[in-house]
């Protein structure tokens, strides 16, 4: 239990995909293999049932700890989690309790008592309660209770185990995907090569272009993707497929099951989920098990679709530009993604010039060291001249200018909500953002893409602000 | 019927027999100061009296002031009453003050804490009839783990980091938490890599190491040079504002040394990715041990849970009541 709690610490502490990977596979090497199984299952999401109802858990912890009601609820409203105060108000385990109960102990027990009688199911609480230090009395409660709610995919998991064992993550990623139990599934088979591997090749990268199209040369020599969707790869085998995301998640290849059966086995086929269902092929790694040079690709990737039956739920490989003005109206939501005619060479994500807008900054959030983490910022609604927020992004201003506005907010603070500072609508300042999304649970309605702060407008003053029914217009016009 | 030993008021906790108030929050003419935070010794009051320990601290921050010293557990007779000051354990120079008039003795606590920290003078119960104690953390959620424990953790996260070559960034109060922090972590030594400051911190450092505090040597952050970032552990107020070194912390893990770290909530409005509950303030079986081992029967609450605490103390018997004054918001925690 205390690696456990351990690595929930440190999953929460930092949730970037590289700092929680480093962290699994950091506890899972302090973890026995068959704990290391029962942790994944915990974080795939297959949780033991519930042995006890909020009330109960709040009632046995008030008790025990010699506190009335009105005090416990009063911790329960300040830590604002039933199972983190019910883990803090008990005194620390004696020392002459007996060992911290092992994750195996725990889960064994919450299966047997779930469903049996109170008497059974609080002493199970009290005794652990009394071995365990209080961090992990917090996941033990969350436990009990049916309140333990972190889940990370399985690519994510696959990939830290699989630093620990040599084993490929592909196959460790499917399987933790498919059908298991922890409680009978045996560490060593499951880290064991699979019959195939279902893995992706490397995704080729698809770096934001830095300069102006022109720059790229003649139109001709590119070809154009909408980047409308996430990149997939399209992995087949003799006896099933796999289809990953970009970050190496497997996702369900069943959509595409068609395609799959008129493919060969052995195959890549990479790509990008477009929206209805469809695939849209623009590289083939792999086929029929050879691996193809990325300049051969091309040809090879036209030739296979050329062959494949009608009606597959496929979109059309990406075509060759005329002349560069044509480029807005082929790009996608997320801009296009551009690939050079000759199939070698670098590919360049270009996404439309970003559109501006005036906004009146209307919140700070503080954040230790760095003075204010975010800033929001808002647009007037002329029905109530209220700024309804639109945007919540960092500072990225100039260290001096950043102070300047740190100080401000603090000293124009109207209300604070935590950490949060309501400032009136006073400064103003310059947006970009590449686009505009319906957010019907929004104030505004809508949520601006992508949007950065441009630099602060000094002489500006609020009823300078962009209306907001002209951002909301974009989303008509636009779709 | 004698005037009470001492009133609650709107500019502070005033003794009618001496005249003169204990941690005023507004201009008078004489002020008992229990300790250097804001929230105690505030500008412009008449004259000052603290412990010889809080001095220095309470003129670097206030600048010319009519201040005298005073040793630890030394009576002094003002008007009908007698005063002493006894260690609170809370910061350096940190202390309770004694009241006695007319046989009947109070205690102010000030800010305190009851475990002794190796750094401030450890706090000392004094019997009395009557405590009035500060609450900050006067919730049963609020349980520390000894100073060794939560020390030890925070060198392991710190080691972690350093072994990537990232800073530390830890956000501690820069008179008490800062010091306390550093001179625990030298008794660890050998560190993974150097410890710097914020300019905030440094200055107390030198007035406490002027003193004569044990505080091993440190680096102003505004001195240090890039490559001393990496692996370092950076020390800095919860309020400062980024500076000139600001874009050498990017890659920096934030942690928040602090009482209110034991809770979650607390920890992640206050924007941390870690939490230290390391704090010096009593936590909740400290500030009922410490009303237990004064003997009062007459227990007035300030400065944090007040309402909560004072009722939690009349169904264990006390006496006890919500003082009126509760002065806005503590410095240390
Ligand atoms: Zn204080
Ligand atoms: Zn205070």
């Amino acid at each position: 239990m205390l690696t456990l709690a351990a690595l929930i610490r440190d999953l929460d502490a930092d949730r970037t995909l590289s700092a929680r990977e480093a962290a699994l596979s950091r506890h899972f090497a302090a973890m026995a293999p068959q704990d290391r199984l029962r942790t994944a299952a915990l974080l795939l999401g297959r949780r033991p049932r519930r042995i006890a109802s909020a009330g109960e858990l709040g009632a046995w912890a008030a008790a025990a700890a010699g506190l009335p009601d009105w005090l416990f609820d009063l911790c329960r409203a300040e830590t604002g989690d039933l199972a983190e105060a019910a883990a803090q108000v008990l005194p620390p385990p004696a020392s002459d309790a007996g060992p911290v109960p092992s994750l195996a102990e725990v889960l064994s027990g919450l299966a047997r008592l779930s469903g049996a009688p109170e008497a059974e199911r609080h002493a199970f609480a009290l005794a652990l309660w009394g071995r365990l230090p209080v961090e992990a009395r917090h996941t033990f409660n969350r436990l009990t209770t049916g309140g333990f709610r972190l889940t990370l995919p399985p690519g994510l998991i696959a990939r830290a185990l699989a630093r620990l064992s040599n084993a490929d993550p592909a196959t460790l990623a499917l399987r933790l995907a498919g059908d298991w139990d922890a409680g009978t599934a045996d560490p060593a088979s499951f880290a064991a090569p699979g019959e195939e591997a279902l893995a992706p090749a490397p995704f080729p990268p698809e770096p934001p272009l830095a300069v102006p199209v022109e720059a790229l040369g003649p139109a001709t020599a590119w070809r154009v993707e909408p980047a409308d969707g996430p990149r997939a790869q399209l992995v087949t085998g003799t006896n099933g497929a796999a289809l990953w995301s970009e970050t190496g998640e497997p996702l369900d290849p069943a959509p595409l099951a068609a395609l799959v059966r008129a493919l060969p086995p052995g195959s890549v086929l990479g790509g990008r989920l477009a929206p209805g269902g469809r695939f849209r092929p623009t590289d083939l790694p792999r086929l029929a098990g050879a691996r193809i040079a990325p300049g051969d690709q091309g040809p090879r990737l036209a030739a296979l679709i050329a062959g494949l039956p009608a009606g597959l739920p496929i979109l059309p490989v990406p075509v060759p530009l005329t002349a560069w003005i044509d480029l807005p109206a082929l790009a996608g939501p997320g801009g296009a993604v551009l690939h050079p005619v000759a199939g070698i060479g670098p590919r360049h994500l270009w996404t439309p010039p970003p559109r501006l807008l005036t906004a009146a900054l209307i919140y700070g959030h503080a954040a230790p060291g760095t003075g204010f983490a975010t800033l929001s910022f808002g647009l007037p609604d002329p029905a109530t001249a209220e700024f309804l927020p639109v945007a919540q992004i960092p500072p990225g201003l100039p260290q001096a200018g950043m102070a300047e506005i740190a100080a401000w907010i603090r000293a124009h603070t109207v209300e604070r909500f935590g950490p949060v500072r309501l400032v009136p609508p006073e400064r103003m300042f310059e947006l970009a953002f590449d686009g505009v999304a319906p957010a019907p649970r929004r104030k505004a309605g809508f949520v601006l893409l992508n949007p950065r702060l441009v630099r602060a407008l000094p002489q500006a003053v609020a009823r300078d602000a962009t209306p907001l029914a002209a951002i909301a217009a974009l989303i008509r016009r636009e779709g | 019927m004698a005037d009470p030993v001492l009133t609650f008021t709107e500019k502070g906790i005033f003794c009618p027999a001496g005249g003169f108030y204990i941690d005023p929050h507004r201009k008078v003419d004489r002020a008992l100061v229990t300790h250097g935070h804001s929230d105690h010794a505030r500008p412009g009051m008449g004259a000052y009296l603290t412990t010889h320990a809080a001095l220095p601290v309470i003129r670097h921050r206030l600048g010319r002031i009519a201040a005298e010293g005073i040793a630890w557990g030394e009576p002094r007779r003002i008007g009908g009453a007698t005063v002493s000051f006894h260690p609170a354990g809370h910061v350096p120079g940190s202390a309770q003050i004694r009241v006695e008039v007319a046989g009947e003795v109070w205690v102010v606590s000030g800010d305190y804490k009851t475990e002794d920290d190796g750094f401030a003078e450890a706090f000392e119960p004094v019997a009395a009839h009557g405590f009035v104690t500060e609450c900050t953390f006067g919730l049963p959620v609020y349980r520390w783990q000894p100073q060794a424990q939560v020390t030890g953790d925070l060198l392991t996260w710190w080691q972690g980091l350093a072994e990537q070559r990232r800073p530390a960034l830890v956000a501690a109060w820069s008179f008490g938490k800062a010091q306390r922090l550093i001179a625990a972590l030298a008794g660890l030594a050998p560190l993974p890599g150097p410890i710097l400051t914020h300019p905030a911190v440094e200055a107390v450092n030198r007035v406490l190491r002027t003193q004569g505090y044990p505080l091993p040597d440190t680096l102003a952050l505004d001195q240090a040079r890039p490559e001393d970032f990496a692996g370092a552990l950076i020390l800095h107020p919860p309020s400062a504002q980024g500076g000139p070194w600001a874009d050498r912390l990017a890659d920096a893990e934030t942690a928040l040394a602090s009482g209110w770290a034991a809770v979650g909530r607390h920890r992640q409005g206050r924007g941390a990715m870690r939490g230290f509950a390391l704090s010096d303030h009593a936590d909740w079986p400290g500030l009922n041990a410490a009303i237990r081992a004064t003997g009062a029967t007459r227990v007035v609450t300030v400065h944090g849970y007040t309402g909560v605490f004072a009722r939690w103390l009349r169904d264990q018997g006390y006496d006890a009541a919500a003082g009126d004054h509760t002065p806005p918001r503590d410095e240390a925690d």
